[in-house]
């Protein structure tokens, strides 16, 4: 049931300091404050808290944690204690809270973990049987003329050449191209060009014998022989060097293979399926790519839409994807905010539906209280980390800062603290000068003003 | 691998993308002299932003990352500097030798050599630094010094570095008996430590276990040999690798209540190691319980204490055990993240040995997830291995996941090679090695302030 931000209050149980608390959150929700246990456990089947912060003291308050998160459908409990210790923080996180901060808790930090709670809810439910199946998902125009042109030539034993960006599910399309071919009963091979150095590549491509090469510890039938009699995926076939496009050729045109360090020919019967993100016209132009072996390849085109060009198969995507990583990871999840949802529609989504799956698994892991919410997305590399321990002996950092994050706030404190001097930073923070000359590219610091923002995109 | 096409493409020819270290350690001469500035062109590598979102990104390792000549030029610059200051070093010390030897003043010989020694350590040239200790060894036990067990402990430990651990052992047996015999007592207690770590490299617990024995003994007599502080500082690694062993051995109870000593010895001493070795270590605990999710916070807690004078390699380490526990748990994305991130640390800080454990646990997210060419991490691994000489565990560790990898592909013999190479070193080594839990690098400690 959707309710409008007024109404999504919060249930204190912090001795002390719950002013304080009442105070930070006034203009964001109805807040109530129990002064005893008691008298919260009484509130609790009020419908719709969406948070519980409670300070626990003893054994016997941690035993009330269960209770709390059961009571509670989409909220987040959040438990305080004076001293938290590693062994706590597992208890009271097996007991049902979300994490334990010191108490009393740092205002601003309690604001920015809980206002997700309070203004996002789950709007957006998760169908049951999302993501049942490891397949395809979209009704995009786009997605269905690819598919309209898989299913012409499954059957055929044509090679077909995919082309797309980088996580456009070019795989998941060559295996469906094999599911629906006669060949079905027999192999799909994989291999990706660009994974292996051309050397290798050559070797798993065609096979070898024992001996063949350093390396070459046992006889192999290659990915070639694997897939005599079905299918062979060459995926990034616009990273192959030269030299073994020729012998790819060759191997298209005469169906037959020869071992490293064998003088015998083996003959095979595969369909292969390339794939690329590449302009492989471009680069047949500029003379990186054969010709005549694009001409082999790609005697049907396949082409997938990038993710931002197919927005309306956005959400269901995103919909298989909770399903199938909630199943995964045995979490709860049911549901995305409606503030999530905008926030995924908001993306470009530069890594298409891998991205996509990888920003659903990480939120899934997450999300707290069975909804995904749009802090659960992340920011792409450097997202929040899951660190849930605080405690006074740690820095001020917010609790979802990552590593890497915190890292790089530590080598700009140290360099204000040198006035920039770099060798003087190294030595502070033990690490080779060479060291200090990359985490400083890196993070994009300017010694001379090491407070100063990132001045762009931090490398990758 | 045999390099097939031209490895220098004639002008004109088509542009193949970007270079990536891959080719440019196929050009360059495989020279030992060359590889500190191999090393260099690790550290200032980047890599490729174009694979981000491709599965070869996924299985990318250090090979396939970009040159950055600038990046490069400026870290050899950097390089030469330091390879000026430490021939100036050198220099210096040869000259403090001679200088030394021409006053007949055995003792300051000694100690110019054990310097020079120790430094080459400092910057992880093990060989040197123990050719260094050994010339020390043997002017120190000539002249009947009383920095013989020095000497003959720091050769131990530079030979166990490089992984010669039968010299490593002998040198430290040696060094014992010769500071028990001298009444060099804190000599003593470091020798039985580190030949107990010798031994834990062996996988052979209870041999280490005896030596630790040993090394208590000392610090537990009656009279108090070494003022109190020294002895805690060296009793909580003991209690430490004791942890260690005792983990090993599945007696887990047992392990929880050394490490327990360890904490409460190394309370209150100004020792920034201490908290993080011995937090790194129940974390390692807690995965051999199966208790992934405590391990978990536990190296992550580790991470955020380190402080700047502790190893940098101890941080890959930490790193890569954090990552090892969320793997278990299944987070293998967020395990992969993590593990880049050691693997980055690891080129940074000039640690490629540290590599092929992040390369195995990569690996094995990389299969998890249906990678079929996962093998590609554990062969870069067992390249490294073999190019830095790295100790016959690590090699044979590498190659049991390279088997599973190898099987699960349907390459039997590849297999049933790399698994009968992997039985064959784990027997040279005697006793039961470990077997797949990260290594404890960094978590063992020789006892040395």
């Amino acid at each position: 049931m959707t309710r409008s931000t007024s109404e999504a209050p919060l249930l204190l149980h912090l001795p002390g300091c719950a002013a304080t608390v009442v105070e930070r959150f006034a203009g964001l929700t109805r807040v109530v404050v129990s002064e005893d246990r008691n008298d919260l456990l009484s509130r609790l089947p009020e419908a719709g808290w969406r948070a519980v912060v409670l300070v626990v003291e003893d054994e016997s308050d941690v035993r009330l944690l269960p209770r709390i998160a059961a009571a509670m459908s989409d909220g987040i409990v959040v438990a305080t204690h004076p001293s938290p210790s590693m062994d706590l923080v597992l208890e009271v996180e097996s007991a049902g809270a979300a994490i334990l901060l010191s108490h009393p808790p740092d205002v601003d930090r309690l604001y920015a973990l809980l206002e997700p709670y309070l203004t996002e809810h789950g709007d957006h439910p998760v169908p049951e049987d999302a993501g049942a199946e490891d397949r395809v998902v979209g009704t995009s125009a786009a997605l269905t003329d690819a598919y309209r042109s898989v299913a012409r030539v499954a059957a055929s034993a044509a090679p077909v050449l995919i082309e797309g960006e980088s996580g456009t599910g070019k795989e998941l399309v060559a295996r469906a191209l094999h599911q629906r071919s006669t060949r079905s009963a027999r192999a799909f091979v994989a291999v990706n060009c660009a994974a292996l150095p051309e050397g290798l590549l050559e070797a798993e491509l065609f096979g070898y014998e024992r001996g063949a090469f350093t390396g070459a510890v046992g006889r192999s039938e290659g990915r070639f022989g694997r897939a005599d009699g079905g299918t062979l995926f060459l995926d990034e076939i616009g990273e192959m060097g030269l030299g073994l496009q020729a012998k790819l050729l060759r191997a298209l045109e005469t169906g037959e293979i020869d071992r490293l360090g064998s003088g015998d020919t083996v003959r095979v019967d595969v369909r292969i399926v390339a794939a690329t993100n590449r302009d492989l016209d471009a680069r047949v132009q500029s003379g990186a790519f054969r010709e005549d072996l694009l001409y082999r390849l790609a005697v049907v085109r396949v082409g997938l839409p990038p993710l931002r060009d197919r927005m309306e198969d956005l959400i269901p995507l995103a919909d298989a994807f909770t399903a199938r990583f909630a199943r995964r990871h045995d979490r709860p999840v049911r549901a995305l905010s409606k503030e999530a949802v905008a926030a995924l529609e908001a993306r470009r989504w530069p890594g298409n539906v891998r991205e996509l799956r990888n920003v659903l698994d990480r939120a899934v892991l997450l999300a707290r209280g069975g909804v995904i919410r749009s802090t659960d997305l992340g920011d792409g590399p450097g997202a929040p980390s899951m660190s849930p321990v605080e405690t006074d002996d740690l820095e001020a950092y917010p609790a979802t800062l990552s590593l890497r994050e915190v890292e790089e706030r530590h080598i700009r404190r140290v360099l204000m603290g040198t006035g920039g001097h770099l060798g003087d930073a190294a030595e502070i923070l033990g690490i080779h000068r060479n060291t200090m000359t990359a985490k400083i590219r890196e993070y994009g610091i300017d010694p001379r003003s090491p407070e100063a923002a990132n001045p762009g995109d931090a490398r990758p | 691998m045999p390099v097939h096409g031209s490895m220098i493409p004639p002008p004109g020819s088509p542009d193949t993308g970007p270079l990536r270290l891959e080719r440019l350690l196929d050009v360059l001469p495989d020279s030992r002299e060359l590889r500190p500035l191999l090393e260099e062109l690790f550290a200032s590598s980047r890599a490729d932003p174009e694979r981000r979102w491709t599965a070869s990104g996924e299985l990318g390792t250090a090979g396939g990352r970009l040159v950055d000549a600038e990046a490069f030029e400026a870290g050899a610059r950097a390089w030469i500097e330091a390879e000026r200051r430490r021939l100036e070093r050198r220099v210096g010390a040869v000259t403090a030798v001679v200088t030394a030897l021409q006053r007949r003043d055995s003792d300051d010989v000694v100690s110019a050599l054990l310097d020079e020694s120790s430094a080459l350590e400092a910057e992880g040239r093990g060989a040197d630094a123990e050719r260094w200790a050994d010339a020390a060894y043997r002017i120190a036990r000539e002249a009947g010094h009383l920095r013989t067990a020095e000497a003959l402990r720091r050769k131990a430990r530079c030979a166990r570095a490089v992984g010669a651990l039968d010299a490593s052992a002998r040198a430290y047996e040696e060094a014992f008996a010769r500071a028990t015999d001298s009444e060099c007592w804190r000599d003593a207690v470091v020798a039985a430590t580190g030949r107990g770590n010798v031994a834990i490299d062996r996988g052979r617990w209870t041999d280490a276990e005896s030596w630790y024995g040993r090394a208590l003994a000392v610090l537990d007599r009656d009279e108090p040999r070494l003022p109190p502080e020294d002895a805690r500082a060296l009793r909580w690694r003991v209690f430490q690798n004791l942890g260690i062993t005792h983990r090993e051995r599945g007696l887990l109870a047992e392990a929880e209540a050394w490490y327990v000593r360890a904490e409460e010895e190394s309370a209150g001493l100004d020792d920034p190691a201490a908290a993080i070795e011995i937090e790194n270590g129940r974390g390692q605990l807690d995965l051999a319980r199966g208790s992934a999710r405590a391990a978990e916070l536990r190296f992550r807690k580790a991470m955020e204490a380190i402080e700047s004078d502790i190893a940098h390699a101890v941080r890959v380490a930490i790193r890569t055990n954090l990552g090892e526990a969320l793997l278990e748990r299944g987070h293998t994305l967020e395990a992969a993240m993590v593990l880049r991130e050691a693997e980055a640390e690891a080129l940074r800080g000039h640690h490629l040995a540290r590599l092929p454990a992040v390369y195995r646990l990569l690996a094995r997210i990389a299969h998890e997830r249906g990678e079929d060419q996962a093998f590609v991490l554990v062969d870069r691994a067992l390249e490294i291995v073999r190019s830095a000489e790295l100790p016959s565990l690590e090699e044979a560790l590498t190659l049991r996941v390279y088997a599973e990898l190898r099987e699960a592909q349907k390459e039997p013999d590849a297999a049933m090679e790399a698994r009968a190479r992997a039985d064959r070193i784990f027997e040279r080594l005697g006793g039961r090695a470990r077997q797949s839990r990260a290594d404890d690098n960094g978590n063992e400690a020789e006892g040395e302030i």
